[in-house]
């Protein structure tokens, strides 16, 4: 049980019925998470990129058992969360925690902060009612709050300190795994670059492992010790943060590298412009699901089979037929 | 220098709230010229894209109020020709790009009309050519099959085909100066190089000036010539985009440059604390309550824009800041 990763998602699945028209019956199956498969060890950061729509935060929500996939399993310690219940179910819950995008409506309007942030210790009866004082003080003392927000209600602050509150509710039940989707996306770059901080401070302070959700790849460069590249639904490449954007491998990576831009006029790279925009997650190509955007994509197969990800040197995994 | 397009000296635009009066636009004085890619940057709220709307005349009033400066716009004063004169500008040479392409276009109308709709009020054109030429602007930015996409309501289209129409209703009277307040802020990012990469090619091919507002400084890097960084209603550095990154003066440039994620593990350098409201600047310097080196002469008396680039190049550096003077 000690070597077992500290989360493992094993060919997870999750699909939506949209319905196709105001008044047809029929509905379409969207594919959110596509046979997804990877694992997190103990302390680590590992990032989770993507643009809009591949599929990451239907795997946050599954992650903290919010929803209930459709195929897979998924691993804490090595026990499938799918089949807890009851007590066991609520210890889970407070092993893993979530820091959300919206630092706005991710705060109930109507509570204090005091209240928001010792919501979970009143449930899960983590400290005395007489203490939940002492301990929200603790929470907010350790991520730049001051003791005279407590009584203070969400529309009072600005962004980066709600975002801090909503930091302060992650940690008051001391969490192992703190899912944090796109936590610093809603941020002023210089409140991103403090909540940042704060969150790597807060790692190295009480060993927490993130699995940090983002669309920004030069967050996620910083924060990630290993990355994986989500599109359509699927993990196209992952490997360890240097060795992912030293030596991108899949076509999409590089592409998607390639259009950051840099925060340095001295430098002028090649560009790799991609043509047209993400498939729908509703009816995806055949074959490799970046097929239709690939700029080195051959007929032969590209088009006609999924590749499987698989590991191409120590660590680095991706799924494309040019590659293996 | 080649002529300038747009010179905005001294512009004041104040908003009268029943709190007080926030000075959103507070004495700033800029140039663009014919072909130019002009970058302003900032944190929100510090007055960037007021001073867009200044300049296009949009600024809700009341509560706000251009109090005070000049902007001349190839060669005429625009903050003093009447209403109806400043329509005939707006949209026709100088065009807008907006943040939010889903709030901008009109729920209710096809695209192609929208687009026709600049061309028969501005050219006079029939409904029909205006469509037809609706349909090779389409074609311009890049969206396939134009002459199906025409016949699309806003809601068919995804954020990147929406941005990409909100550009082609700005280029469609070829305007001399266009003001583009973040237009790739709600894009993902294979989708910002695709729009980035449009815009830069019409500025060079069109010679259309580029006013572009950001706060991202890759974009930044990337697509401006100059760059003019704001906080609190007043410019705090203007300079070329090079210097911006190899030699920033103003220590809220530096700021803004340390908080962005780089390549290898050193810890980001934020600014500290956040933006002060608009109703209660501090005296002084406006960033001296966040500024690191800050000293005794910041807290009273307030620095002037003034130029500190010693060679006799013509290129200029203008800073405000106590630290770096020639402002003695």
């Amino acid at each position: 049980m000690n070597n077992s990763p500290l989360l493992k998602v094993v060919n997870l699945k999750k699909s939506f019925h949209v319905s196709s028209g105001m008044f047809s019956g029929s509905s379409l199956q969207l594919k959110a998470v596509n046979n997804v498969s990877f694992s997190v060890e103990e302390g680590e950061t590992y990032g989770l990129v993507g643009e809009s729509g591949c599929g990451k935060s239907t795997i946050a929500r599954l992650i903290l058992c919010l929803d209930n996939p459709d195929q897979g399993e998924i691993y804490f310690r090595g026990t499938n969360i799918f089949t807890l219940q009851g007590v066991e179910k609520k210890k889970f819950r407070r092993k893993v925690q979530i820091i959300f995008q919206d630092p706005y409506s991710s705060l109930n309007p109507r509570k204090k902060v005091g209240s928001i942030i010792g919501e979970p210790l009143l449930i899960h009866k983590i400290v005395p009612k007489n203490k939940i004082r002492d301990k929200v003080f603790e929470l907010m003392n350790m991520v730049g709050l001051q003791e005279d927000h407590y009584g203070r209600y969400p529309h009072e602050f600005s962004s980066g300190q709600r975002q801090r509150i909503g930091i302060a509710r992650a940690l008051s039940l001391s969490p192992e795994l703190i899912v944090a989707d796109e936590p610093v996306s809603a941020l002023d770059v210089s409140i991103q670059a403090q909540t940042i901080n704060l969150l790597m401070d807060l790692q190295k302070q009480m060993k927490l492992t993130y699995l940090f959700i983002s669309h920004d790849l030069s967050v996620v460069k910083y924060v990630s010790t290993k990355v994986a590249v989500m599109y359509l639904g699927k993990i196209v490449e992952t490997a360890s943060n240097d060795e992912l954007y030293s030596s991108p491998l899949h076509p999409y990576t590089v592409a998607l590298f390639s259009a950051v831009p840099v925060p340095d006029p001295s430098v002028r790279k090649e560009r790799i412009t991609l043509k047209g925009e993400i498939p729908s997650p509703i009816n995806p190509p055949v074959g490799c699901v970046f097929s239709s955007r690939c700029p080195v994509a051959d007929s032969n197969i590209c088009f006609k089979k999924q590749p499987p990800l698989e590991e191409k040197r120590d660590g680095h995994m991706v799924a494309c037929w040019l590659k293996n | 220098m080649s002529s300038s397009l747009l010179e905005i000296e001294d512009l004041r635009t104040y908003l009268f709230l029943t709190e007080g009066t926030a000075r959103v636009v507070d004495g700033v004085s800029l140039g663009i010229r014919k072909g130019e890619t002009l970058a302003l940057v900032g944190e929100s709220g510090c007055g960037k894209t007021m001073t867009a709307y200044s300049v296009l005349r949009l600024i809700p009033e009341p509560p706000g109020k251009i109090v005070g400066g000049r902007i001349v716009f190839d060669g005429e004063d625009i903050l003093s020709i009447p209403d109806k004169q400043m329509r005939k500008i707006r949209g026709d040479q100088i065009a807008m790009v907006f943040q939010e392409p889903l709030t901008s276009l009109n729920p209710v109308f096809r695209i192609g009309s929208q687009i026709a709709e600049v061309l028969q009020v501005h050219r006079k054109m029939r409904k029909r050519d205006a469509m037809d030429q609706a349909v090779k602007l389409l074609q311009d930015v890049g969206i396939p099959s134009p002459e199906k996409r025409i016949m699309d309501y806003p809601h068919q289209m995804s954020g990147g085909m929406r941005q990409r129409v909100m550009i082609a209703i700005a280029i469609a009277c070829e305007p001399k100066l266009i003001i583009a307040d973040e237009p790739t802020t709600a894009l993902d990012v294979t989708v910002q190089a695709q729009i980035m990469e449009l815009l830069k090619q019409l500025n060079e091919k069109k010679e259309m000036s580029l006013l572009l507002i950001t706060h991202d400084l890759g974009v930044v890097a990337e697509a401006a010539e100059n760059v003019a960084v704001m906080y609190a209603g007043r410019i705090m550095e203007h300079t070329d985009v090079a210097t911006i990154f190899s030699n920033p003066l103003n220590p809220y440039t530096t700021g803004l440059l340390g908080s962005v994620p780089r390549a290898g593990s050193e810890r980001l350098k934020p600014i500290k604390g956040i933006v002060p409201p608009a109703l209660s600047l501090p005296a002084g310097c406006k960033f001296s309550t966040r500024c690191e080196q800050v000293f005794d002469r910041c807290l009273t008396e307030e620095p002037d824009l003034v130029d500190v680039d010693n060679s006799n190049d013509g290129r200029k550096h203008l800073v405000r800041c106590w630290l770096h003077k020639a402002q003695k």
